[in-house]
């Protein structure tokens, strides 16, 4: 959805949405770099699994929440990228069970 | 950690005030959301030389690396990419960073926490490829990008005609604007009160205006807007104050109704707000109860940048004189900053009358999300308004306002809705706010040091 | 201006006032609800709305009982199921502790009581996958659970009226007099007359029952409470620690709510209660004690609700001492919302019969302390 404009300069850094590696440049936003990379969403919401994307960037909305390096829920608006960063479109609910847990039961 | 003055928010206000305070010997902490000191205005602002020219990217560029340069300088405590979530009385201020949720007491509290982009409701807007002006400006200071393909935008204020011409100088051509301000005559006394005190501001927003005009890109005059789309943004639809509608492929909607002030700290500090029907927002009712935090800039009544370093300040000599710091020079210094905000005043009146709130009540279609977290419909909220006796109960019926956000993009709505559909009154300040102000992880929590016993 | 003419008052427009008003309005009393604000506004809006019989004082048990059977067909009572799930309620302790859920289970069972059972090794792991592994037994309720409290106050307002009780919200008492065959009640510019009264002003119950000329002291909780985002299912009882002040689980909504009775502050004449942020974190570092993998789980919203807590956290049910046909039913002291289906039909008991099937000797009036007479 967003191209970088002319003449701006800044080191360049590798992050990974959804497993795949994406340029990003120092001192952006996670949420900058979701926009970028198609489908540009952040979440499915809890209710109807419905797709939204960064509205506000100013930690307002909370619509950009997405799982930054295994954390769920993050506000990627509010998180600055960093090198090998991981952020991942979350596709269902934070999920907290243990790992021994059995639910088939 | 003890200080004599806590300052929540990094922006103009902000920065004025503890730079003012720090200088004088008091000890001082800023707390601020974001990683660099700024606010939105200014946010990202000492990463300058990122870009060629950045005096296209920042309005008063220069004042504000000004501010910042002596905010750095004054001594003051700072604390970035801290969230303050809760505030007890006594003041004691609960900040998360994260890795630490910490426990601030201070003497005097002052809230700079700035604005927040009044929430502009219509069917649709919560589909990908919908965001606010302000987010797209942000992403232009934070990450130097620009819409990838030609957005529409829509709404008014002076923001939007502000990035409007800043897409213009950087090459990216607007697909069209949509100006959805109610059709009302030019506020020629408020117009002319401008331009005696502060005629430079307007002919900046003129030259914008000229720009847009020159460039060709289509304005339209609209009454409502609605999206249409499946998994995103597909078409905006466009209602004309005539009725008729028209339908437009679109990828990127770009939308803005003015600022209003981010209150929830302050209502967790016990601060007083009033409704302005005018402003249709809240601003902070300045009753100068002993105990009420002192609140700053935008987050009190919305202003500008300008208005903001300038109260910020004079805030500062205020606090700095309550605690024995204050200095001769403080009387010619106040003289100057009244002088300023006067000017600001003058303009604010003028850009008030000139870019109204935009109206809420029958226009918002019943399926319009007016509660983005719970999906709260406007249809929902109309269906409850006959037997309900206010915000608080609307919200123990349907869950609006429990969401993350703690009803930022709601409260305000929901209680003009109501208002407009029950014909009772509009309520003073929606919502009770429950902290945490932000949301905070369980393990961060549990990090808060134990309550002493008493 | 002619009174309104009920045969009963219901002060108190909060669950159990509904239920109450429920159950007489259903066997044809022409009832009354007088809320000063709106329905549920404080405690019942506030609760963890935990139904639980689990770590009940014996004298409440037989009751909490007798509501377990009736929340397990809730919609035969209000049409609706009011969220309620019986996930089970678990307590659960460590080594040096399980003496003590031992001992309660003997005590239990010579009072013939067998809902309790003691669980331990692969079955404790199964019921709380991820517990902490210093926690090693639990005593267990199956048929325990909790309910949504925004739905079960609907369910109730709404078969309540629909029996035919009639709810004034917005007027408070102000004041009563009895009067040949009753009382007469003073509600601002509205005047009610009601052969009979019940008392469940729940905080303000002993404001109430002082204007019927009852003075009662009477205790304030402001139990504070958090609650997560909606989280995947887990599938957990609710939770609680020997010897720790927390209470977890899981609501219909998906979140997890953390309480247990830490207090905040309050201020009872403005109706106002606040949370200590620091007790909070009590009651986060107990949870990731017990449940360590849940940590990361955002808490989104944190707060107290306001209600009447007794010297022996048992609540006032019965006559009043003073104040005839007028009836107390408050003081539930952070547990009363598992009592609402039973309570509303022992107060339509004791309204129409002047008796009911529970004993109700350890909950007497009799215990409210006496308020000095006004100077």
């Amino acid at each position: 959805m967003f191209r970088r404009i002319d003449g701006y300069t800044s080191t360049t850094i590798t992050v990974f949405v959804d497993g795949i590696p994406v340029e990003a440049t120092a001192g952006e936003y996670a949420a900058a770099v979701l926009l970028r990379t198609p489908p540009h969403t952040a979440r499915l919401t809890p209710l109807s699994a419905s797709p939204r994307a960064p509205y506000c960037m100013m930690g307002v909305c909370t619509d950009c929440a997405a799982t930054v390096d295994g954390v769920t829920s993050v506000l990627t608006c509010q998180t600055v990228v960093t090198q090998g960063m991981r952020i991942d479109r979350p596709t269902g609910l934070p999920d907290f069970n243990a790992e021994d847990a059995d639910h088939a039961l | 950690m003890r200080f004599d003055v806590a300052i929540v928010g990094a922006g103009p206000a902000g920065l004025a005030c503890s730079a003012t305070l720090a200088e004088r010997g008091l000890t001082v902490a800023l707390i601020d959301e974001q990683p660099s000191p700024g606010g939105q205005v200014w946010r990202n602002i000492e990463a300058a030389d990122r870009f060629a020219d950045p005096s296209t990217i920042w309005s008063d560029y220069e004042a504000g690396r000004a501010a910042v340069a002596r905010f750095r300088r004054s001594g003051c405590t700072y604390l970035p990419k801290t969230q303050v979530f809760q505030i007890e009385p006594g003041w004691r201020l609960f900040a998360n960073s994260g890795a630490t949720a910490d426990l601030l007491e201070a003497d005097r509290l002052v809230l700079a926490v700035g604005a927040q982009e009044r929430p502009m409701p219509f069917a649709g807007w919560q589909l990908p490829g919908v965001m606010t002006v302000g987010a797209a400006q942000i992403l232009l200071k934070t990450s130097g990008t620009v819409p990838e393909t030609a957005p529409w935008l829509a709404g008014s204020g002076p923001l939007l005609l502000y990035y409007a011409s800043q897409l213009l100088a950087m090459g990216v051509r607007p697909a069209g604007i949509i100006d959805l301000r109610p059709p009302q005559p030019v506020a020629v006394r408020q117009l002319l009160g401008a331009v005696r005190a502060n005629a430079g501001a307007l002919l900046k927003g003129a030259r914008w205006l000229a720009a847009l005009r020159t460039s060709g890109v289509p304005i339209i005059r609209a009454r409502q807007i609605a999206v249409r789309g499946g998994e995103r943004l597909e078409f905006i639809e466009i209602t004309r104050s005539n009725g008729e509608i028209r339908r437009e492929a679109a990828s990127i909607l770009l939308v803005h109704d003015g600022v209003v002030p981010r209150t929830h700290e302050g209502a967790m500090a016990g601060a007083r707000y009033r409704w302005d029907e005018a402003l249709a927002c809240v601003v902070a009712a300045a009753d100068g109860e002993p105990d009420a935090p002192v609140i700053v800039g935008d987050a009190a009544r919305i202003g500008g940048a300008t208005s903001a370093l300038a109260e910020g300040q004079l805030a500062g000599l205020d606090i700095a004189a309550a605690l024995g710091k204050a200095q001769p020079s403080d009387s010619g210094l106040r003289a100057m900053l009244a002088k300023s905000l006067a000017a600001e005043r003058a303009l604010r009146g003028f850009l008030d009358h000139h870019y109204p709130p935009r109206p809420v009540g029958d226009d918002i279609a019943d399926e319009t999300v007016i509660c983005r977290c719970e999906e709260i419909t406007a249809g929902t909220i109309r269906a409850h308004a006959a037997d309900v006796a206010g915000i608080d109960e609307l919200k123990a019926h349907t869950r609006i306002g429990m969401g993350r956000c703690q009803g930022r993009n709601c409260a305000a709505v929901a209680a003009r809705l109501l208002a407009h559909h029950s014909g009772k009154p509009q309520e003073n300040f929606a919502y009770r706010v429950r902290p945490p102000a932000r949301a905070i992880r369980i393990d961060e929590l549990a990090r808060l040091p134990t309550e002493p016993k008493p | 201006m002619s009174p309104m003419e009920y045969d009963v008052a219901v002060i108190g427009g909060g669950l159990h006032g509904l239920s109450a008003a429920l159950h007489l309005a259903r066997r044809k009393r022409k009832v009354v609800i007088i809320e000063r604000r709106w329905i549920g506004r404080h405690a019942s809006s506030a609760t963890a709305a935990g139904v639980r019989s689990l770590s009940r004082d014996p004298a409440e048990i037989a009751l909490s009982r007798a509501a377990m059977e009736i929340w397990h067909r809730i919609d035969a009572l209000v049409s609706d199921d009011c969220g309620f799930h019986a996930n089970g309620q678990i307590r659960v302790a460590k080594a040096g502790d399980v003496a003590r859920l031992e001992a309660r289970q003997v005590d239990l069972l010579a009072r013939g009581w067998s809902h309790e059972r003691l669980v331990e090794g692969a079955e404790l792991k199964r019921l709380l996958p991820g517990l902490a592994p210093d926690y090693v037994a639990g005593l267990f309720v199956d048929d325990d659970g909790s309910a949504d409290p925004h739905r079960t106050l609907i369910a109730f307002r709404k078969a309540a009226e629909g029996a035919g009780a009639t709810i004034l919200q917005g007027i408070g008492v102000d004041g009563a007099e009895p009067v040949a065959g009753g009382w007469r009640i003073r509600c601002g510019e509205t005047s009610i007359r009601a052969a009979q009264v019940v008392n469940a002003a729940g905080a303000w119950a002993a404001e109430a029952a002082g204007r019927f000329g009852d003075p009662i002291l009477l205790g304030t909780k402001a139990s504070m409470m958090m609650v997560t985002e909606r989280v995947a299912p887990m599938h957990l009882p609710v939770i609680a620690v020997v010897g720790q002040a927390l209470s977890l689980k899981q609501t219909n909504q998906g979140t997890l709510l953390l309480g247990g009775g830490l207090q905040g502050r309050f201020d009872l004449a403005a109706e106002r209660s606040e949370v200590r942020m620091q007790r909070l974190a009590e009651a986060a570092r107990t949870a990731l004690a017990v449940l360590p993998h849940i940590g990361k789980a955002m808490i989104t919203r944190t707060w107290a609700g306001l209600e009447a807590a007794t010297p022996d956290l048992l609540p006032i049910i019965g006559h009043s001492l003073k104040a005839p046909g007028l009836i107390h039913a408050f003081g539930f002291s952070g547990h009363g919302f598992a009592l609402v289906p039973i309570m509303g039909r022992v107060l339509a008991d004791l309204v129409i019969e002047g008796r009911t099937e529970f004993d109700l000797t350890a909950f007497s009036p009799a215990r409210a302390g006496v308020a000095p007479e006004a100077g």
